[in-house]
């Protein structure tokens, strides 16, 4: 496999020219991985622009992380593509970042239908709120679970 | 068939919770809502083993959460190892030596016909055939047995680590390997005569549980669930780690979408391992099998997956430079096919629901972490 | 026509999978009455742990590398040791595998259960024994014809 990274680097150019002022950071982090940091308010559309003009159609996961000493969580979709057969290794991690106090978010639910049960993992681990989300019912916890979001950095548990 | 539509007049639905004490439910609750015999929708209620272990392995250094990150499939354990591994060794820039990757790559090929025949013999029993319930579970004592030889341990082996593999092959091992996947491969036409050409598998099994190729790629599904549909993923292919990119084989599918094809890519995926096992044997290099590696998470930022027996096992860690990652975030194949449960459901009838769901290979444990 | 021919079919893989079943009924099963019968284990089996007392300095690293915190160091006289709680231990052998002195040894003793939870701290004198020999082995073994099955160990 060559470590020249040419695919990466047009999909970068391309993202940058369609939405010159919304992104704030698009970088090839080494060989068929790439970062895309964009504002809330416009992940929308440049997710439907990612399905529909580059075939980015697998959602691969969706993390949250907690960066408790910045004052935000990032919330980070991992997308690959199976339309284009050439991309097939390509991880593109579509990157947020919402201010801890009031962690308010747009679901994408609508654009890709299984990012749904990530989403529902990080409203009720790290308390995010995400709107137009089909169903925020708890996943994993109980129902009956009143304690503080457990994946905080604040919250222990009596550690070994 | 079709069902009738909930909101005609007159019509109403009837909620069933087929629960984790079901022994046709597995470790998981699923709320299903009848319409007479026909399934209108099916929820999966997750969530009865999750133990927490994104917090545990926060806490714990990357060599203490080995244990840790291995359980959640015990039946897979060397491949989920694999992409904890692949993901420090990524952060810190240490690449094992050869042998060590073809060794990797050995224990992980036997773990994935050790949970393609776990998950046989769990399907057999749903649909009755306590035949084969008893066949799979047996032979993957050949298995088993051979694993203990290699590594010390039945099922949860702590093989990898950062660096390398903590043993090499013993004496004796490729001659009794070899002699054993020969006879395997005898035994796999037996489960297709007793069981996957048996009218009474497959009148219950085609056509039944469809996921079409589209809803397969929007749901994110993974693994055999989605080279069931048609799509030829995979990533000893198309992302090859370890020794994958020197050996040759082939990714199976299937362009049928029901249960049928699901289970015959499971087939076609065992056979495929138990020549891969006598080719990794055959081209395997000599060398040292470990590199040192420190017990550290450089700074940065990695997204490291593996294909494991039901699909793309990834993590996405971020390091900050201590012992332990800052985050680790865990998602193993049954999570990502838990989205495909509720469409796989829709319109079958609940006779025909074990057949169906079990068809995807869904691991409770291994999505609840 | 073809509702004939693929009820033809179904019959002739019926029959087929029936026969494949019933040629088994003959067979010697592989079913070990334990502990009459016991399975040997193979040779690099992960078992209980053997300490080497004159070699064991008391650093701490077993018990700091311990995955399940199951090691304890105890004091004998002026010098250290570990007490391991059995009880917790997962066999992972990351302890044997880091101990800079190779004081600590792999065994093959896996049968160590014992009535109460209190039984299963071993003191370091009790981790020094060595372990006890068993007899009555037999082996898993693949034989063309026959098949899979446990045998009695020659030789041994």
């Amino acid at each position: 496999m060559s470590l020249a990274h040419e695919r990466e680097d047009s999909l970068v150019k391309t993202l940058k020219e369609s939405f010159p002022s919304d992104i704030k950071e698009a970088t090839v982090v080494r060989r068929s991985r790439i970062n895309l940091v964009v504002a809330p308010d416009k992940i929308a559309d440049i997710a439907v622009f990612l399905r529909d003009k580059l075939g980015y159609d697998h959602p691969s996961g969706v993390s949250a992380v907690d960066y408790n000493r910045e004052g935000r969580f990032e919330i980070v979709y991992h997308l690959s593509s199976i339309k284009t057969r050439d991309q097939q290794d390509i991880v593109i991690n579509l990157k947020e970042s919402v201010p801890r106090n009031s962690p308010k978010a747009v679901s994408l639910v609508s654009v890709w239908p299984g990012v749904e049960n990530y989403e529902r993992e990080s409203i009720e681990m790290f308390g995010i709120q995400f709107e137009g989300h089909p169903r925020p019912e708890k996943l994993f916890l109980n129902d009956n679970w009143d304690g503080p979001p457990p994946m905080r950095k604040e919250v222990r548990f009596p550690t070994d | 068939m079709q069902a009738m539509s909930p909101t005609e007049p007159g019509a109403q639905t009837m909620t069933l919770s087929v629960g984790p004490q079901h022994s046709g439910s597995g470790h998981m609750r699923l709320i299903v809502e009848l319409d007479g015999d026909i399934i209108v929708s099916a929820m999966p209620d997750p969530g009865y083993v999750h133990r927490g272990i994104e917090k545990i392995i926060e806490l714990r250094n990357i060599i203490r959460s080995i244990p840790v990150i291995e359980r959640p499939s015990i039946i897979d354990a060397s491949n989920l190892n694999h992409a904890w591994v692949k993901a420090i060794e990524e952060l810190q820039g240490v690449e094992p030596p050869a042998r060590g990757q073809y060794l990797r790559c050995l224990i992980n090929e036997m773990n994935r016909i050790m949970s393609h025949l776990y998950w046989l013999s769990i399907y057999g029993v749903f649909l009755g055939h306590t035949t084969m319930f008893m066949w799979p579970l047996g032979d993957r004592e050949l298995f088993i047995d051979l694993a203990e030889s290699l590594t010390g341990a039945r099922i949860t082996y702590s093989y990898l680590v950062p660096g390398g593999v903590r043993r090499d092959l013993p004496k004796g091992f490729a001659e009794e390997a070899i002699k054993r996947t020969k006879y395997f491969e005898k035994r796999l036409d037996e489960y297709e005569n007793i069981f996957f050409k048996n009218p009474l598998f497959t009148s219950r099994a085609k056509g039944i549980g469809i996921l079409t190729r589209e809803r397969a790629i929007a749901l994110g599904s993974t693994g055999p669930t989605l080279r069931g549909s048609g799509i030829d993923r995979d990533l000893r292919k198309d992302e090859p780690y370890a020794a994958y990119g020197e050996l040759d084989f082939k990714v199976h599918t299937r362009p049928g979408g029901d249960s049928y094809s699901r289970a015959m890519v499971h087939m076609d995926e065992m056979r495929e391992s138990s020549q891969l096992i006598r080719q990794i044997l055959e081209k395997l290099p000599s060398g040292p099998v470990r590199r040192k590696a420190p017990i550290v998470v450089p700074r940065g930022e990695t997204y490291a997956r593996v294909e494991s027996a039901r699909g793309e096992c990834s993590f996405y860690m971020i390091g900050e430079g201590g012992d332990k990652p800052y985050r680790a975030r865990y998602i193993t194949g049954s999570y990502r096919n838990l989205a495909a449960i509720p469409e796989v459901l829709k319109g079958v009838r609940l006779a025909d629901m074990p057949t169906s769901w079990w068809s995807i290979d869904y691991w409770p444990v291994e999505a609840d972490r | 026509m073809a509702p004939i021919v693929g009820k033809f079919k179904a019959a002739v893989n019926s029959w087929v999978a029936y026969s494949a079943g019933l040629r088994h009924l003959f067979h010697k099963p592989y079913t070990l009455r334990f502990p009459e019968q016991r399975y040997a284990v193979e040779a690099g089996f992960r078992g209980r742990h053997l300490l080497h007392l004159d070699r064991c300095t008391g650093c701490g690293i077993c018990a700091w590398i311990c995955p399940e915190k199951c090691i304890t160091i105890v004091q004998r006289g002026d010098r250290w040791f570990p007490q391991y709680f059995y009880g917790r231990c997962c066999f992972c052998h990351f302890c044997t595998d880091y101990c800079p002195e190779f004081a600590l040894e792999e065994t093959v003793e896996y049968d160590i259960a014992e009535y109460t939870r209190e039984l299963l701290v071993w003191s370091p004198e009790r981790l020094a024994k060595p372990p006890a020999k068993k007899d009555n082995k037999y082996v898993f073994s693949v034989n063309g014809s026959r098949g899979a099955s446990q045998v009695p160990e020659q030789g041994h």
